[in-house]
């Protein structure tokens, strides 16, 4: 009565023990590994992060795009400008664009930027709104004449819209009187 | 003589009920014992002839097993794999903006450490060289002392009174206690002796440790290089 199932035990209840136990460890392993996996993605923040690092080089390839222009291809260039723009700094342009074409015609310069370091300062996913200041050394080359390099101090904000981050606003951070109510380094330019 | 008989015809069917009851029981018992029995008899031959199909169930039972532990396995694998790209990934490592408290904390502690250790006064300028013993860490130490040398030897003969407002900072990177920010800095010159005052702009990227609660000033990047 009892050999027969004990028989039965030794030859194929230790496959099936080993076969259990294998897969226990394993859904173990699976519930650890789904667990720390859903932690990582829930504790790192890798959509506000990735958005921060989207926004930041956006707005430094718009900053680097604005102090870029050559006299020779003044239509792609001011292009360019129209498209890494909105709000107030696009009207800005699209008015002042005939203008500008007839001035740098005239000057004949060739207008090269790079961003040297750059950062946002504000961040406002939910609102679509950023903020940029941006470490700029631009190199204008004049028609005769060597080429004359400085450094520049920008700070821009950054609007959300349908086919992008762009500069809805853009300007040097005027070198004023160091006021000490301005201590906490905030206030963007 | 009536209500006797009721009686008695009462006492009759008690015992009857009595009997029935015990017949029911026994009859239960039996069936019991036959129950037992039968079952018992069914797992005999049961277990004779199936020890090869069993076998074979066995068999079927390791493999699903031996299936289902591939499957988690391989989840587990690969669960692990995204876990650890998700939490090494620079992106994510950087807190800057994303963590808003701690993103604050650097850009106020790193301003009011640029700002101290960049103003001074021709009259006291040890009071700014001792403030910014605090305030600076590695290389930023002997930086600045490089630079402070100038400034003990220039400013009495100047009467210069300088003071460094930080306007604008952003964190680039804060990965625990490790952080870099770019800095513009307004600067106002005064020479006490001529009254004369001038403003200078300065912009610098800063990397910043924390160390002892605060965060400190490692190295000063002025790209110029």
């Amino acid at each position: 009565m009892t050999t027969k199932p004990g028989l039965r035990g030794w030859v194929s209840e230790p496959l099936v023990a080993t076969a259990l136990v294998l897969a226990a460890l394993a859904a173990v392993f699976a519930a650890w590994a789904g667990w720390s996996w859903y932690r990582a993605s829930a504790a790192g923040p890798p959509q506000d992060a990735q958005l921060r690092d989207q926004v930041l080089q956006a707005g430094e390839q718009a900053v680097q795009n604005f102090n870029t222009l050559d006299y020779r291809k003044v239509a792609a260039g001011l292009a360019l400008w129209e498209q890494s723009s909105t709000g107030p700094l696009h009207t800005e342009i699209m008015a002042g664009r005939a203008q500008f074409e007839r001035q740098i015609a005239r000057t004949k310069t060739i207008t090269t930027a790079r961003i040297l370091d750059g950062a946002l300062t504000a961040l406002n996913a939910r609102a679509g709104t950023a903020r940029i200041i941006a470490a700029v050394q631009i190199t204008v080359t004049p028609a005769s004449g060597s080429p004359v390099t400085k450094q520049s101090r920008l700070a821009g904000t950054l609007t959300r819209t349908p086919s992008g981050w762009k500069l809805s606003a853009l300007g040097q951070v005027p070198v004023g009187a160091a006021s000490p109510a301005s201590g906490k380094g905030s206030s963007g330019g | 003589m009536a209500d006797k008989n009721v009686k008695s015809a009462e006492a009759a069917e008690d015992r009857e009920e009595a009997t029935a009851a015990a017949a029911t029981d026994d009859q239960q018992s039996a069936e019991d014992t036959q129950g037992a029995k039968d079952t018992q008899g069914a797992e005999d031959t049961q277990a004779a002839r199936e020890t090869e199909p069993g076998r074979r169930r066995a068999w079927r039972a390791a493999a699903a097993l031996g299936a289902a532990t591939v499957v988690l396995g391989a989840f587990g694998a690969w669960a692990t794999v995204h876990a650890n790209s998700e939490r090494n990934s620079a992106a994510a490592q950087n807190t800057a903006l994303t963590d808003g408290p701690a993103t604050a904390a650097v850009r106020r502690e790193v301003a009011a450490a640029v700002n101290t250790i960049f103003s001074y006064n021709y009259a006291n300028t040890g009071a700014t060289r001792q403030s910014a013993q605090g305030l600076l860490t590695g290389p930023a130490v002997r930086q600045y002392d490089a630079l402070f040398a100038l400034v003990t030897k220039n400013a009495p003969a100047q009467k210069l009174i300088v003071t460094t407002r930080v306007t604008n900072t952003g964190v680039e990177m804060l990965n625990g206690d490790r952080a870099r920010l770019l800095v513009f800095a307004n600067q106002q010159d005064t020479r006490a002796g001529t009254g004369q005052t001038s403003y200078a702009g300065a912009m610098f990227a800063v990397t910043a440790r924390h160390q002892g609660g605060r965060w400190k000033i490692e190295n000063i990047d002025t790209f110029s290089g």
